[in-house]
């Protein structure tokens, strides 16, 4: 470029420099809010990608309905593209939090899926672990406090733990939970409200509960990419491959150890059953020889009763014999007596003769003895002579002589006595003898009697005794036989058990379900997925809005551009005519235009990629824990932009010079021909055209004169303002999600889940409390449980709610038809589904779909009809029919109505509740309401930002066209102030214009903001949510207002160019 | 004192440091109904001259008298009211409202005056009865001329300033032109002044002011003037 021209260039920036900065932040705002909103996207992957890099978040799952093993893990380690395989234990457990049970998912904390540590520190021993925040906050624990985690009983299969009360040592975030969705169990209120990290060495289980497999990152792939869904895909193909042969592994080795144990049952139970049979039979041999042994006894008592019997009947005889011989002898022996007693009379009177004799010579005797003694008396008498002495002596001899002789014949007759009395003695003896005799033989009978008594006695008793051992013995063969009996019996009933156990175990073999392997990968996690599909709501919004920024930039500045070369016609014309070439001509505008083209354009990233990322982000960081939000600049999206920017600026600028200098210096040195004027249709209508005053018709003429200024002008206008109510219409969407919810759909104030296995009368119970507590007007009856609802490949979460009445459920539910708004029965054997379920996996009233629950038992189910919803998703259906499909219905959840309470009598109520014993949790509306408000607040930060981006753009736009139409128009509007028109008239003369065209464009505006928003809206919803698509009818306000009030400055301004407008200059010279 | 009074006025121009003075000190007076034809080369001051007496630029000194009125003392509303209500203008490129018809930027001038003339007469007089429907476009140059003509005197003005007003157009157009303005003042006692380079045609004018270097350096007063029609150059 030559110099001259260079300053010239320079120049023209200065001079025009309202010119410049409108196109330059036409490129300000299009590449920044095209850059910006587009590298939102990229950076939240961006912040994800990192995140799960640096947390060695897996990339496939497998589980398995059987369990893993350890030679799961080998043969995937084997697996081309797996970097590291990683077998895992999770299990849900039940605890405790200020008054209620909740379930939390216990994770082990590995290097794979790692926690991330937000406060306090990792758990050293089995006894700690990391909590989540919230769980803090809701229970009102701290770190340093402990918790029972209560381990349902999974019996062998299943997951334990060693320590169950741990303490809290921290607080984590982890990468597999980023969202608050937390996933269902069959556990409590069969949703998951926590996760803990544990130490990995605190689970206890013979298989593993997940392997989670890493593949090798490569540089550049980012999470979500299409390259790592391929990469991901070719890895879980190959995967697939040895997923059958694994779960026949599985299946088999299942088998062979079941059947292995069968053997060893069959053994025992053969071994044992031989025992035992052998020990009935020697128990029978035993009771066979009893009874042998008892019937000899028997014979042998039979024997011997006899044989005692002979001999005491032999001992009676003799003895009856010794009696009569007894008899006998004493009547031998009384005779002998009285023969005897007749001797001895004799024998008395001879011996009485004797003893009289006797005594007479004993009187002689003593007669002799005394006259002895008196001779004997007088010899000793002192005197008596010899004489007297020997008369006496010889009177005494003779004496003596007679004496003798007396003596002699006392002798005798002693000797005849003493015979007597011998003969006495010898009969008496005699006698005494027999009598001794017979006496000794009676004695001797009496002993005998006795002893045979005795014996007989004893042989009696013995034989008794004999008698009754036996009988003993019967009994207790008996018993013996019995028990026996018994035995057999219980021995029978044993085997038969036995048996039917081993059929039973030999059926469980063959009933042993193959094992099936679920191959998941990163988008089965809700959080992530759900993140995915924000970012690709952003990408899409990044796709419309940028546009519509984009074409109206464009137009606008290609107006501009348009007319700054018109203006200068006459300088090209003498450039070209002094001989400079296209090119170079050309370059000054090409460089006007690149010049503000760039700058704006990097100033506009430079704000756009910092700014927007940011905003959309602060506002997705209060549903998602990810931290660290990485913004980068984004080349792709930079170069892109600008290039877009430049193409459509630096183009629109080449296209119209080039076009100009096709013409001849000399045509270019003319004024170009005025756009002859022109009727306008409505004046073939004289009833309307007649009617309007003379200004009016002007002004309607011109705006049809000037159609591409029309066109711009109303594009212009229209999309900012379609740009602005869109901006409205996503507030109006989501503020109006909880009241359609909560007031259009779901009436109940609480909602109260009771715990497991209440019986109806615990459950009858509850009720009449609950009804009783102030202010409660209603309590329904229904049971809810989560599952999932699939339609060809499609599935969502979902809650099903099964009313125990109808009519009841009614007072706490609407359920409207989603198009006719009519009231929907449920039918007996169909479901009713919430509208925005079907719309994502597709289903149609009439359909079909597959209903799976918190258990994997799938259902096939036709949906009757499909019902109003706005948040989550449901499936109701009849007590009816949940009976029929899964056989009983039990009551888990109460709905509440009440009336006038306040947040402090709602707490209370709840505490009340939760003091009750079949309460398990307790939430109320009023306290969900609140977070999703706090949610739904930072959605509107993106809204303002819109609404703030959408009114820039439209000043601009109407700026600039206000300059254009101006510069345009300037001999027209001097030669009306030359004629004399007020400034405010000459205002009007282009301001009734500007006006009309305003209101064609707010109008259209409001009609293409209605299907933009609709569009968008349709594209950013999130899964879980429903937005209402009408927009309130005070944000078609409220977006022609803005617009009229940006129009308004636009004028203002515009009065001021008008009253400057030099009409000397403007008609001097030939335009 | 005269209708119209130039007193002493200087006109100057800064362009950055340069001052140009496209007046200085001129001097002049127009009586009423008079055909006045000011003549002289490039930049002597004639333009400035009639924007200054047409209310469309201010004087740096001197003053500036109308009807009384003066001129070089209004402020902007009030200049606007004097463009609207005394001054009617004829330019060299007739500047019509390229999207108005011939009768409708007429009516543009019209509609904004008090004492405005039916622009359907107007036309008629102009000699434009015909073509009162057509847009400028669809005229001839002289046609156009005429339309300036008549939006200029349809509003019934004190003073009828011409620049240039054949200056685009061809011989026998531009003598018709000047016919017709000469016609105007005479009929209508109309005060017209009418700036050109052509010396020729002064002698229709009842005074000539000559410009050189941005004062009237001479005026002469024509006590015969003559009708176009016998003018030739």
């Amino acid at each position: 470029m030559k110099k001259a021209l260079l300053k010239d260039s320079v120049k023209e920036i200065k001079n025009t420099y309202k010119r410049f900065i409108s196109i330059l932040l036409m490129a300000f705002l299009g590449v920044g809010f095209f850059a910006g909103i587009r590298a939102s996207s990229p950076d939240m992957l961006d912040t994800i990608d990192q995140y799960f890099a640096q947390k060695n978040v897996y990339d496939i799952e497998v589980l398995s309905t059987l369990g893993l093993t350890g030679e799961d893990i080998d043969a995937l380690k084997q697996i081309e593209g797996v970097e590291n395989v990683y077998g895992t234990y999770s299990t849900d457990v039940l605890i405790e939090t200020e008054d209620t049970e909740a379930v939390a998912k216990i994770l082990p904390i590995e290097d794979v899926n790692q926690a991330e540590l937000v406060e306090g520190r990792m758990p050293e021993t089995n006894a700690e672990c990391l909590v989540e925040e919230t769980y803090l906050t809701a229970s009102h624990k701290k770190i340093g406090d402990t918790i029972l985690l209560q381990v349902e009983d999974a019996g062998e299969e299943g997951v334990s733990l060693q320590e169950t009360q741990v303490t809290i040592v921290g607080t984590a975030r982890s990468p597999i939970y980023i969202s608050r969705e937390r996933g269902t169990t069959t556990l409590g209120s069969g949703k998951i409200a926590y996760f803990m990290y544990v130490p990995k060495d605190n689970f206890v289980s013979d298989v593993f509960t997940e392997i989670y497999i890493t593949v090798p990152k490569q540089e550049g792939v980012k999470t979500g990419s299409t390259e790592y869904e391929e990469t991901i895909e070719v890895v879980t193909e190959r995967i697939e491959a040895i997923k059958e042969e694994r779960q026949q592994a599985r299946y088999q080795s299942l088998i062979d150890t079941a059947n292995a144990e069968l053997a060893e049952a069959e053994q025992t139970f053969e071994s044992e059953k031989a025992d035992a049979e052998k020990q009935l039979a020697d128990a029978q041999a035993e009771i066979d020889s009893g009874r042998k042994e008892l019937e000899d006894g028997k014979q042998a008592l039979e024997t011997n009763r006899r044989q005692v019997n002979n001999q005491l009947s032999e001992a009676k005889k003799q003895i009856e014999d010794a009696e009569k011989q007894i008899q006998e002898s004493e009547q031998l022996l009384q005779q002998q007596e009285t023969q005897a007693q007749e001797g001895i009379v004799q024998l008395e009177t001879a011996k009485q003769e004797q003893q009289a004799n006797l005594s007479k010579l004993e009187t002689g005797i003593t007669q002799i003895e005394e006259n002895i003694a008196k001779i004997e008396e007088q010899l000793k008498q002192e005197g008596i002579t010899e004489e007297q002495k020997a008369v006496l002596q010889a009177q005494k001899e003779a004496l003596t002589e007679q004496q003798k002789e007396a003596e002699t014949q006392k002798q005798t007759l002693q000797t005849a006595i003493a015979q007597i009395e011998t003969q006495i003695q010898s009969i008496q003896t005699e006698l005494e003898t027999g009598k001794t005799q017979l006496e000794q033989a009676k004695k001797t009978l009496q002993t005998s009697r006795a002893q045979y008594e005795t014996n007989q006695a004893k042989a009696q008793r013995e034989l008794s005794e004999a008698q009754k051992e036996i009988e003993n013995a019967e009994v207790e063969l008996q018993e013996g036989e019995q028990t026996l009996a018994e035995k057999q019996a219980e021995f029978n009933t044993k085997i038969a058990e036995a048996e039917g156990e081993l059929i039973d175990a030999r059926e469980k073999i063959a009933e042993i379900e193959r094992p099936t392997w679920y191959i998941l990968d990163r988008n089965s996690n809700s959080g992530y997925s759900s993140f995915i599909k924000d970012t690709e709501n952003i990408e899409n919004l990044g796709r419309v809005f940028p546009i519509v920024f984009f074409v109206i930039a464009t137009l606008i500045s290609l107006t501009s551009m348009t007319r700054m070369v018109e203006e200068q016609r006459v300088q090209i014309g003498t450039l070209k005519a002094l001989g400079y070439n296209k090119f170079q001509i050309a370059s000054k505008y090409i460089l006007y235009a690149s010049l503000a083209c760039i700058v704006g354009g990097i100033l506009g990233m430079m704000v756009g990629f910092y700014l927007l990322p940011n905003i959309i982000w602060s506002m997705y960081s209060m549903m998602y824990t990810i931290t660290n939000f990485m913004i980068t600049f984004n080349w792709y999206y930079a170069i892109m932009g600008l290039g877009l920017a430049s193409i459509c600026i630096i183009g629109a600028t080449a296209l119209t010079t080039v076009q100009t200098l096709k013409q001849t210096p000399a045509e270019l040195m003319r004024p170009k021909a005025p756009k002859p004027g022109k009727r306008v249709l409505l004046e073939r209508i004289p009833f309307i055209w007649k009617r309007l005053n003379f200004s009016r018709k002007v002004t309607i003429r011109n705006i049809f004169r000037y159609k591409k200024r029309f066109f711009m002008t109303i594009i212009g206008i229209a999309g900012c303002t379609a740009l602005i109510l869109t901006g409205f219409g996503i507030k109006d969407a989501i503020s109006a999600l909880l009241p359609d919810q909560y007031e259009k759909v779901f009436h109940y104030d609480m909602q109260v889940s009771l715990k497991n296995a209440l019986t109806e009368e615990q459950i009858a119970e509850l009720i009449q409390t609950i009804k009783e507590k102030q202010g409660v007007t209603q309590v329904v009856e229904t049971y809810m449980a989560g599952g999932t609802l699939h339609k060809d490949s499609d599935q969502e979460d979902i809650q099903i709610i099964v009313p125990g009445s109808e009519e009841e459920l009614e007072k706490v539910i609407s359920l409207n038809d989603v198009a006719t708004e009519e009231k929907v029965t449920l039918p007996k054997d169909k479901i009713v589904i919430t509208d925005k379920v079907a719309e994502l996996i597709g289903a149609k009233v009439g359909d079909t779909v597959t209903l799976r629950n918190s258990e994997d038992e799938e259902v096939q189910v036709e949906v009757a009809q499909i019902v109003e919803n706005y948040i989550s998703h449901y499936v109701y259906m009849s007590k009816q029919m949940y009976e029929s499909l899964y056989g009983t219905y039990e009551t888990n959840v109460l709905f509440l109505q009440y009336e006038g309470l306040s947040e402090e009598q709602e707490n209370t109520l709840s505490k009340e509740l939760l003091a009750e014993n079949g309460v398990s949790s307790t939430i109320f509306i009023s306290s969900i309401q609140t977070v999703m408000e706090d949610m739904m607040y930072s959605l509107n930060y993106v809204v303002v930002v819109l609404i703030v981006s959408a009114g820039l753009l439209a000043f601009v736009v109407l700026y600039n066209l206000a300059n254009v139409n101006i510069s345009e128009r300037v001999r027209e509007l001097a030669t009306i102030k030359v004629l004399g028109f007020y400034d405010k008239e000459v205002y009007q003369y282009i301001s009734r214009e500007t006006v009309i065209l305003t209101a064609i464009g707010i109008l259209l505006g409001l009609a293409g903001g209605y299907f933009l928003s609709y569009f968008i809206m349709g594209t950013c919803e999130i899964d879980m949510l429903r937005f209402t698509k009408d927009i309130l009818p005070q944000s078609y306000v409220f977006a022609a207002l803005i617009t009229i009030a940006f129009t308004i400055i636009v004028n203002i301004v515009t009065y001021f160019a008008l009253k400057k407008i030099d009409m000397i200059e403007s008609l001097k010279s030939i335009e | 004192m005269a209708y119209i009074e130039f007193k002493n006025v200087i006109k100057e121009y800064k362009m950055g440091e340069i001052t140009i003075k496209a007046l200085d000190k001129t001097n002049f007076e127009i009586e009423k109904g008079e055909l006045v034809v000011i003549v002289g080369p490039s930049g002597a001051g004639k333009t400035t001259t009639l924007n200054i007496l047409g209310g469309m630029d201010n004087v740096t000194s001197g003053s500036v008298w109308v009807d009384g009125k003066e001129v070089s003392k209004l402020k902007n509303k009030e200049l606007i009211r004097y463009r609207r209500e005394d001054i009617g203008f004829v330019f060299q490129f007739y500047n019509l409202v390229q999207n108005l018809t011939a009768l409708e930027n007429v009516e543009l001038a019209t509609q904004i005056c008090k004492d405005s003339l039916s622009p359907e007469e107007i036309m008629k007089k102009v000699g434009l009865k015909d073509r009162m429907k057509n847009f400028p476009s669809q005229l001839s140059g002289g046609e156009q001329q005429r339309v300036a003509i008549a939006r200029a005197i349809a509003k019934n003005p004190k003073l009828l300033l011409c620049d240039e007003p054949t200056g685009a157009l061809d011989y026998k157009t531009g003598k018709q032109i000047l016919k017709l303005l000469q016609d105007t003042c005479r009929k209508e006692n109309m005060t017209v002044v009418i700036i050109t380079h052509n010396t020729a045609i002064a002698p229709m004018a009842d005074k000539v002011i000559f410009f050189k270097n941005g004062k009237a350096e001479k005026i002469e007063k024509n006590e015969n003037p003559i009708s176009i029609e016998q003018i030739e150059w």
